[in-house]
């Protein structure tokens, strides 16, 4: 039994990369999927502050994984359900994913054998969907993420492991603060927990709150807690 | 600086909301300012009666429009029959059920559509009808002052940031009553959320 990462360009997967890296942890499988976007530039401000959360923004998920001789398969899609992907990992004796992307996986990869695991940034079931860990700072001024086994359904699959962080005191909480608290959860989760992942608990889809994409309004009120109350 | 999201044509082109930058203390005071402009757009135009008032006159006004499909429903009338619920506190589980969906609907779509069956299957191409948009709002607003769910004044600051994209093709009188509550109440809501920050 082993377990692989599906990376995607974007700062998520260069915060788990660098991260798993440094804490010398092996997967047997790594799967970029690539699809050569432009690298977003970012200010040293940023650059400065992710260093200090252990990883470097500036560094692309590419720019890892060649500069440490990681072998990995790549893929010119970014895209989970596309059946090209679902057919090499079908070719594969893995049987967890850890998946830095999130949404909805359709029957044919759910149906495909592998289990992909998902860092989400809300306590599961009371913050499932977009945006959780603002709507979570504006309720109690505090992030979470779910490592949960994903299913057919948006952020209801069995839990492995779940943890809260204090809110940032710092306003980059896309680019820092959400992939700093995933890559942490990632860590943890893979430290502590043993494979197979047998310990998991059962969500009822039906409890808790569903959010979608916050409002900038609401967005600067929760950003403005951070930097204001310390 | 000027409040960005409520300027384009949010009908024919809706905002998605995604990744929106931080832009500071300033961007509040912004939002405010705009939304301050319409309400006085509209007490300068004519009287406002009071929320309870407006309701009514609004019932009275509207005629339902029975479908001979059953499976389909006219969502002017729904909209109205919930809100009515609310506002007498008689909401039942199958009320809650349908704002609900409804929210869930719009947060995916950012349109109304004139008509839906019971599953929320569109039954019109047409999402213009502004009405939809400020009923819906102001049910938003009764269920946000019930509850404090953030996901509440979440979907009524987008469904306002419409409304007031559009406030110069409202013309009933009593439509422009209730935007007025309701960009109001909004406003106080967002306040009171704010104040706990400063």
């Amino acid at each position: 039994m082993s377990t692989g990462i599906i990376l995607t360009p974007d700062v998520r997967s260069k915060a788990y990369i660098q991260k798993i890296l440094h804490h010398q942890i092996h997967f047997e499988h790594i799967i970029f999927m690539n699809d050569n976007r432009t690298e977003k530039k970012y200010s040293e401000d940023i650059i400065k502050l992710s260093k200090n959360h252990g990883f470097d923004i500036s560094q692309s998920v590419m720019n890892t994984l060649l500069k440490n001789n990681l072998d990995f398969k790549e893929f010119s899609f970014v895209d989970i359900n596309n059946p090209i992907l679902i057919k090499y990992l079908q070719s594969l004796d893995t049987e967890f994913f850890i998946f830095t992307g999130g949404g909805i996986l359709k029957h044919d990869i759910l149906s495909s054998g592998v289990k992909f695991i998902h860092l989400h940034s809300g306590i599961t079931p009371y913050y499932r969907g977009s945006s959780c860990f603002y709507y979570s700072i504006l309720d109690a001024n505090y992030a979470g993420v779910t490592a949960f086994i994903m299913d057919k359904n948006l952020d209801t699959g069995p839990v492995l492991f779940q943890k809260k962080f204090q809110k940032p005191n710092h306003k980059y909480l896309d680019d820092v603060f959400d992939p700093y608290i995933r890559a942490e959860t990632l860590i943890e989760l893979l430290k502590n927990k043993t494979m197979p992942f047998t310990e998991s608990i059962k969500q009822n889809p039906l409890d808790g709150e569903t959010y979608h994409i916050i409002h900038p309004v609401l967005k600067h009120i929760a950003i403005l807690r951070c930097i204001t109350n310390d | 600086m000027k409040y960005s999201y409520s300027n384009a044509n949010l009908l024919e082109f809706p905002q998605k909301y995604q990744m929106t930058p931080f832009e500071g203390r300033e961007f509040l005071s912004s939002y405010e300012q705009s939304r301050k402009d319409v309400l006085d757009k509209i007490k300068n135009n004519q009287a406002v009666n009071s929320l309870s008032q407006t309701l009514e006159l609004i019932k009275k006004s509207s005629s339902t429009n029975e479908k001979e499909n059953k499976k389909i429903f006219v969502t002017n009338d729904l909209l109205l029959s919930i809100l009515l619920k609310l506002e007498s506190k008689e909401e039942t589980q199958q009320e809650t059920k349908m704002i609900m969906m409804l929210l869930k609907k719009f947060e995916i779509k950012k349109k109304i559509f004139a008509e839906y069956d019971y599953k929320l299957k569109e039954n019109s191409t047409d999402f213009k009808i502004l009405r939809n948009y400020i009923l819906f709002a102001a049910i938003c607003i009764q269920k946000f002052q019930d509850n404090n769910n953030l996901k509440f004044l979440n979907v009524l600051l987008k469904l306002n940031d419409i409304i007031c994209s559009q406030i110069d093709s409202i013309s009933d009188e009593h439509d422009l009553s209730l935007v007025y509550h309701v960009i109001n109440l909004e406003l106080e809501y967002v306040s009171d959320l704010n104040r706990k920050t400063l």
